[in-house]
């Protein structure tokens, strides 16, 4: 099959002691923009290290496209984008988009057309281009390592914190970018603590902590606009309690979704800011007397906290 | 070999490296007036100055994962690395055989046509034997530590050989005598002809070479690239 199967990876440094990865399991099927999440030390970077053919896993397998992940063929269609850019400093920009792209021997007729769309496209203004790589901010050595991940069009890419220390404007672009790609049937695996970032680009999400998948969630399509939101109100006496069938009946009407209520207090799905408005004059005109309204912790980081609600178990 | 690779270790030279080059060549004619010769064994230098770090810096700047992301074998880095030191030390070492026999002419004392064939030959074989040596070491430590290995080893090597000196021990005493062969495959061939060069040294040569190189593959192999686990 293709795509990425991982088997039960085991991967453990200072001879054992400490266990990084604890038997990972997971398929990734082509076309998938994969999340993974999880607190420093998790164990997420190991896995791209394994993924890359960097790391020799005690046990267990990878398979990409059926190949091994050190297999040269396998590295030919993958491109790859490190949290540390620790790049050739002494090149200019241009220069190191084209040494990769000798480096993926990819076809020199096409290399300097090659190499000025791929900076094109990740928005890297042509005056960086001949700019010492010394010379750039965090940000602009973001987009070119996203430039030199994107040469030869790679049917998979593995980025490690891509948007880290970009400005917004970055941050959406890439997110662009990285749809644009998605939909050219490359598959992604990306490694971020952004956790709305992940949120908004990724079909599946993995959580990883102590060097296993605690759970994964699949983010439905379109679901970015949707977001959770916290009523209270001020508790009622016995007998006038809020029910939770009339909480439900109000979410239905305005086309929320009431995901958990509690004494004086509930959580609801709202499509939109206009479905959050509508949701509380309806509470209100409903004589529940709402003295707080809030966005709740978002699906991911719940996910992040621990909470497990709703969640497949892996 | 990866062309790509060699010709980038030749666009890495620093400065701080030419200059040091400089200091060589300045030094070296001054010998070349004094004593009438020019001695390919400059190579040897040539090699350290401009190889030291030629793997251990890619480890410590860390651009190997990048590198190892695309579509190449570690014993074509290796290659392509010791391809790129023994070709510059050799270009380096021609020039300045070059301009010491045009010197050595300038003093009336043309060396012999054979002898600068020879040299040119000998030249080569030091430069890709230590480039060999120097690729190994740079495997095994971070930066130019690989320079600070080589030293130590030669300090180490002196020392224990006085420490020998009283001893009947004849394998350590020939293996400590045979450090600068190692280090240094061919450098004691450069004031002999190239007949007189026998087919054991030739066959000592290319196995010492062969050797290192082997040893810098494993070694590439069985390194683990990731800042992960540091």
């Amino acid at each position: 099959m293709a795509g990425i199967q991982i088997k039960n990876l085991v991967k453990t440094y200072a001879q054992g002691k400490v266990r990084a990865l604890d038997g990972v399991s997971l398929t990734i099927p082509p076309g998938q923009v994969f999340g993974v999440i999880g607190p420093n030390g998790a164990g997420k970077t190991t896995l791209m290290g394994c993924l890359l053919g960097f790391l020799n896993p005690d046990s267990g397998s990878i398979e990409i496209d059926g190949l091994d992940p050190s297999d040269l063929r396998a590295r030919a269609v993958t491109g790859y984008v490190p949290e540390r850019l620790a790049f050739d400093r002494w090149m200019n920009g241009r220069e190191f988009v084209t040494y990769h792209h000798a480096l993926a021997k990819l076809p020199a007729g096409r290399r300097n057309e090659e190499v000025a769309q791929a900076l094109s496209r990740v928005g890297l203004e042509e005056d960086a281009w001949t700019r010492p790589i010394a010379k750039y901010s965090r940000g602009m050595l973001q987009r070119l390592g996203l430039a030199q991940a994107l040469l030869g069009s790679p049917r998979y890419l593995f980025l490690d914190e891509p948007t880290s220390g970009m400005d917004p404007l970055g941050v959406m672009a890439v997110r662009e970018l990285l749809s644009e790609i998605k939909k050219q049937g490359s598959t992604i695996l990306l490694n971020s603590h952004q956790l709305d970032q992940v949120d908004r680009i990724c079909d599946n999400v993995v959580f990883v902590k102590n060097g296993r998948v605690e759970s994964m969630e699949t983010v439905q399509a379109g679901a970015e606009s949707q977001r959770a939101m916290t009523i209270s109100w001020r508790k009622l006496g016995k007998g006038s309690a809020v029910a939770g069938a009339k909480l439900k009946e109000i979410a239905e009407k305005c086309g929320a979704e009431l995901l958990e209520s509690a004494e004086g207090k509930a959580e609801f799905l709202v499509k939109d800011d206009e479905g959050a408005q509508k949701l509380l004059a309806l509470l209100v005109r409903a004589g529940v007397p709402v003295i707080e309204a809030s966005s709740a912790e978002k699906r991911l980081e719940r996910l992040f906290l621990g909470e497990k609600r709703g969640k497949e178990k892996v | 070999m990866n062309l790509t690779l060699v010709w980038a270790a030749f666009r890495r030279t620093h400065w701080i490296r030419l200059a040091l080059l400089t200091i060589i060549f300045i030094t070296g004619y001054f010998t070349i007036a004094a004593e009438k010769t020019v001695l390919a064994g400059e190579g040897a230098w040539f090699v350290w100055v401009l190889g030291a770090g030629i793997i251990g810096k890619d480890v410590s700047e860390g651009v190997l994962s990048l590198l190892f992301s695309r579509p190449i074998k570690r014993a074509e880095y290796v290659f392509s690395k010791w391809m790129a030191v023994g070709l510059m030390a050799s270009a380096l070492t021609w020039l300045y055989l070059a301009v010491g026999w045009s010197i050595l002419w300038h003093l009336n004392e043309p060396p012999a046509w054979t002898q600068m064939g020879t040299s040119l030959v000998l030249a080569l074989l030091i430069c890709f034997g230590t480039s060999a040596a120097l690729v190994f070491l740079s495997t095994l430590v971070p930066g130019i530590g690989d320079l600070a290995l080589m030293f130590l080893i030669l300090l180490a090597g002196q020392l224990l050989e006085w420490w020998v000196a009283g001893q009947s021990w004849p394998l350590v005493k020939w293996f400590l005598h045979n450090i600068v062969v190692f280090l240094f495959p061919g450098m004691g061939w450069q004031s002999m002809g190239l007949g007189d060069i026998s087919l054991l040294d030739w066959i000592g040569y290319f196995s010492i070479v062969t050797i290192w190189l082997t040893l810098a593959v494993g070694m590439m192999n069985r390194k683990e690239i990731t800042y992960a686990n540091s």
